[in-house]
């Protein structure tokens, strides 16, 4: 039932139905690849964001903490508090970007990544203390040289100098032994030299004194007694003759040196000034440099100065203010080793935590790379599972579909093919079928109304059988008759034609005899008149010839006279041509003898000069003689040819003449017998001119009633033609229509009702 | 002898001279080397001589050498021989010799003036057989046969 209700439905709907649920399954198999490629280039984007934003905020981290690093650098070189602002600046910043990362980290479930994070925050915060502790350190040690342990130490330094300067007298107390040297050189010898040297040196000791560091009472002490001992010089040399004067002068120049002497002595440290300048020396390269050693050096170079003073044989009230200030030096030098100490350890800790911090920056890039690779993997993994269930849809709706058409196009071209091998039948005119499909969609209705038609046909094919019949019976019956008739009419032409034609021919006959009568009457007259004038011709061609006969014999006799005496005329210049010839012999020999005779001549010499003369006249003659008979030679010859040409020529006119003759007697006597002939045809010609005359009147009549008979006979077989023409119509016509009988006949028969 | 008999005509003013032709060549021999001129004589072949040698004759009972001047001297073309070939009797180291030659011409005199050398080459012959060339008043050219050098290398 269910098979029978879709084959009810109508053509469009099953395919329409079709179609819409192939449709349907493919928009399923876009829509699941549509998801598959949003899903994948999320991830991709995801991951590319989650990528460049971990490997950013690295690249950020790793840059603030060289940012730290270089503000830390600038601190310990330059002492500038100002970088530790910028250090806590920047550290905050890398803290900022960690935390960052930490929260990117976690919200991609990076646990590496973050623990990485929280390292970083840690160790800056170490970084940043430790830091403030070294800047700390630097403070308390003084960020200049006038502040902090650095002050403290250089005043101490400075007083320490500046109370030793006091000490440092050994100048004055070798110049005052110089002094009393030639203080003593002068007493012994009152020499001037020596009186000189004494007084320039107790200027050059005044001198001295005046811009000496010694300490102010013991200097005080020295410039009073050094007046005194001047003054106790001068009235010496004044005096110095004077014995008793002398001894007493002397006595008071040798208590003022002691009181000077004393007085140096009781601030003199030997050698104290290079054991100071060695002790400065070897701070300044402790702090240049921190060295221990150096240090260690520093506080040699101290216990040998304490131990210079304590061996110096100065007051007790003086070694216990210097010691003081050396003890005060050493203490400030000690806090200053102190926080230099204290400060490197806090930098050595600084280091190991950026240390620390550096890989753990370095690794972040590597993680994140790891998971980037982790999560695309897994991404491509579930692109393909979708891909794999998506080409399966896309396998079964091509399934189904195919199916589907098969069943689609087997339920619309069956019937059809039954509808279109019925109507095959009803075109070969075989009407008997009818055509069996149940169905309510367009083929049904297409087969309901074929056969109506199939039996709409057979019914008219009946009718139209019958009437076919009863044409072609009276068709032929007309045909028959028609035929009889035209072949009697066709019959009737022919004959009429034969009689019109010989008629036709029979008067163009009489036509041409009477014409042809005319022209020989005609001629017959021309020929007669012509004869007549021949007749008196032929008279004086008779007579003519007779008297050419005559003279041309005579002129043959005389020819053949001449040619023998010319001839003859011929043979006498060959005799006279021998003469010759023998003459021309003779003069040729004279010639040669006339040569020979002049070369003898001419070998017998002046002797045989008149014999040359005579040989040379003979040699002229025979010249002379050859050159004539030359002459008459060529002229012989000359004669000879002449005579030959004659001959010929006299020959020829001699047989010229004799055919001459001939032809004259020829032509006598065919003029005789001309004349004879002429006669006769003039008679015969005058009776053919009469009897002419009378064949020509009867020719005449008669060719006129040959033309009446002609007329008549025409008309008779135009008639005969039109009756024949009309006959021959009507049995065409009867035959086509016999024809197209038949012809309905044969194609009504191929239906079978 | 003959050497001084040619040295006496030079120094005179006029020397004679016997023409004869060979084609149109007119070749001259000094009368005074010319013993007669004769016409065709009958010759008796001499077999193995060379081909210059026409035979020998006898004349007046001395037997003298014919010598065909035209083969001897190299002229090329072959002789017309219009007339009877003439032969000129020349005295030759103290023998007599006949020269064949085409036709006989005549005895000229001529001044010594008129004598010039000869060019290296007449008519296809040998420069060297001739002493020298004689113009005469007719435009005619008369090439002067030394017969010593004519006769000598036979």
């Amino acid at each position: 039932m269910g098979m029978n209700s879709v084959k009810d439905w109508k053509i469009g709907t099953k395919i329409g139905a079709g179609f819409g649920f192939i449709l349907l399954l493919m928009l399923l198999v876009m829509g699941i690849y549509h998801t598959t490629v949003v899903n994948v280039v999320g991830s991709y984007d995801d991951l590319i964001a989650n990528d460049i934003a971990i490997g950013r905020l690295a690249g950020d981290i790793h840059v603030g903490m060289l940012e730290c690093r270089r503000n830390e650098k600038d601190f310990l070189l330059r002492q500038d508090k100002k970088y530790l602002d910028q250090l806590t600046e920047n550290s905050n910043k890398v803290v900022e970007y960690a935390q960052t990362l930490r929260n990117l980290a976690v919200a991609n479930g990076y646990e590496d990544i973050k623990a990485s994070a929280e390292q970083i925050i840690a160790k800056i915060t170490t970084y940043r203390e430790t830091f403030a502790r070294v800047v700390d350190s630097s403070e308390k040690m003084g960020l200049d040289h006038l502040s902090g342990y650095q002050g403290v130490f250089g005043k101490a330094a400075r007083e320490m100098e500046k109370d030793l300067r006091e000490h440092a007298v050994d100048d004055l107390y070798l110049n005052l032994l110089m002094l009393r040297r030639w203080e003593k050189d002068y007493l012994r010898t009152g020499s001037r030299n020596y009186q000189k040297l004494l007084i320039d040196t107790i200027a050059a000791y005044r001198n001295l004194l005046a811009v000496s560091p010694c300490e102010p009472t013991a200097k005080k002490t020295q410039e009073e007694a050094i007046l005194r001992y001047e003054d106790a010089v001068t009235a010496l040399i004044a005096n110095y003759a004077d014995q008793g004067k002398k001894q007493a002068l002397y006595e008071e120049m040798r208590k003022e040196a002691h009181i000077i002497e004393e007085a140096i002595k009781s601030v003199l440290i030997p050698e104290v000034r290079p054991l100071l300048l060695e002790l400065r020396r070897l701070e300044k390269n402790y702090l240049l440099r921190h060295d221990p050693e150096e240090s260690r050096q520093v506080r040699e170079a101290m216990q040998r100065l304490v131990h210079q003073v304590n061996g110096a044989g100065i007051s007790e009230e003086h070694v216990g203010a210097v010691l003081a200030r050396l003890t005060e030096y050493e203490q400030a030098f000690d806090g200053l080793v102190g926080a230099y100490g204290a400060m490197t350890t806090d930098i050595e800790q600084m280091r190991e935590v950026v240390h620390q911090v550096e890989p753990a920056i370095a690794s972040i890039g590597a993680l994140a790379e790891e998971h980037v690779n982790a999560r695309a993997g897994e991404t491509d993994r579930r692109a393909a599972a979708r891909s794999k269930l998506s080409l399966l849809l896309g396998l079964l709706s091509v399934t189904l579909g195919s199916v589907f058409a098969v069943v689609l196009v087997r339920a619309i071209t069956r019937p059809l093919n039954r509808a279109v091998d019925f109507s095959a039948k009803i075109a070969e005119g075989d009407l008997t079928h009818s055509l069996d499909i149940r169905q309510q969609d367009e083929v049904g209705v297409l087969a309901a109304t074929l056969n109506n038609m199939a039996a709409t046909l057979a019914q008219m094919i009946r009718k139209i059988s019958d009437s076919v019949s009863t044409i072609s019976a009276s068709s032929a019956e007309m045909a028959s008759v028609s035929d009889q008739m035209a072949s009697g009419s066709e019959t009737a032409v022919v004959k009429s034609n034969a009689v019109a034609s010989a008629a036709e021919e029979m008067n163009q006959n009489m036509i041409s005899v009477a014409s042809a009568m005319d022209q020989a009457s005609t001629n017959v007259a021309t020929v007669a008149a012509s004869v007549e004038e021949m007749n008196v011709s032929i008279a004086g061609i008779v007579q003519n010839a007779e008297k050419g006969k005559v003279v041309a014999e005579r002129t043959v006799a005389q020819a053949q006279q001449t040619s023998e005496q010319v001839n003859q005329l011929g043979r006498d210049a060959e005799e006279i041509n021998d003469v010759t010839e023998t003459i021309k012999a003779i003069s040729d020999k004279t010639n040669l003898l006339a040569l020979n005779a002049t070369i003898e001549a001419a070998r017998a010499g002046d002797a045989g000069k008149g014999f040359a003369v005579v040989a040379n006249e003979i040699k002229e003659l025979a010249q002379q003689t050859a050159d004539a008979t030359g002459d008459i030679a060529r002229k012989l010859m000359g004669i000879q040819k002449a005579t030959i040409h004659t001959v010929s020529d006299i020959s020829g006119i001699a047989n010229a003449i004799g055919e001459m003759n001939n032809f004259i007697s020829i032509i006598s006597d065919a003029v005789d017998q001309q004349n004879a002939a002429t006669a006769e045809i003039t008679e015969n010609i005058t009776q053919a001119a009469q009897g002419l005359k009378e064949i020509n009147t009867n020719t005449s009549q008669t060719a006129q009633a040959a033309a009446l008979v002609a007329k008549d006979i025409a008309d008779v077989r135009d008639t005969a033609n039109e009756t024949s023409n009309s006959g021959a119509q009507v049995q065409q016509s009867a035959n086509e229509l016999s024809q197209m009988a038949e012809q309905l006949k044969q194609m009504v028969q191929r239906f079978r009702v | 002898m003959q050497q001084a008999g040619g040295k006496s005509h030079r120094a005179d003013v006029t020397r004679r001279f016997a023409i004869f032709f060979i084609d149109e060549t007119q070749l001259g021999v000094d009368i005074a080397r010319v013993q007669e001129i004769n016409e065709e004589p009958a010759v008796t072949k001499v077999p193995l001589a060379r081909d210059y040698v026409r035979g020998i004759m006898n004349l007046r009972g001395q037997i003298i050498t014919i010598i065909d001047l035209r083969r001897k001297m190299g002229f090329t073309g072959t002789a017309l021989r219009e007339d009877k070939p003439g032969l000129v009797i020349v005295n030759w180291n103290g023998e007599q010799v006949g020269l064949l030659f085409d036709r006989i011409g005549e005895v000229i005199e001529a001044a010594a003036t008129d004598i010039e050398g000869a060019p290296a080459n007449i008519c296809g012959t040998r420069g060297e057989f001739f002493q020298g060339v004689l113009t005469t008043g007719k435009q005619r050219i008369v090439a002067l046969l030394d017969i010593d050098v004519v006769l000598a290398d036979g």
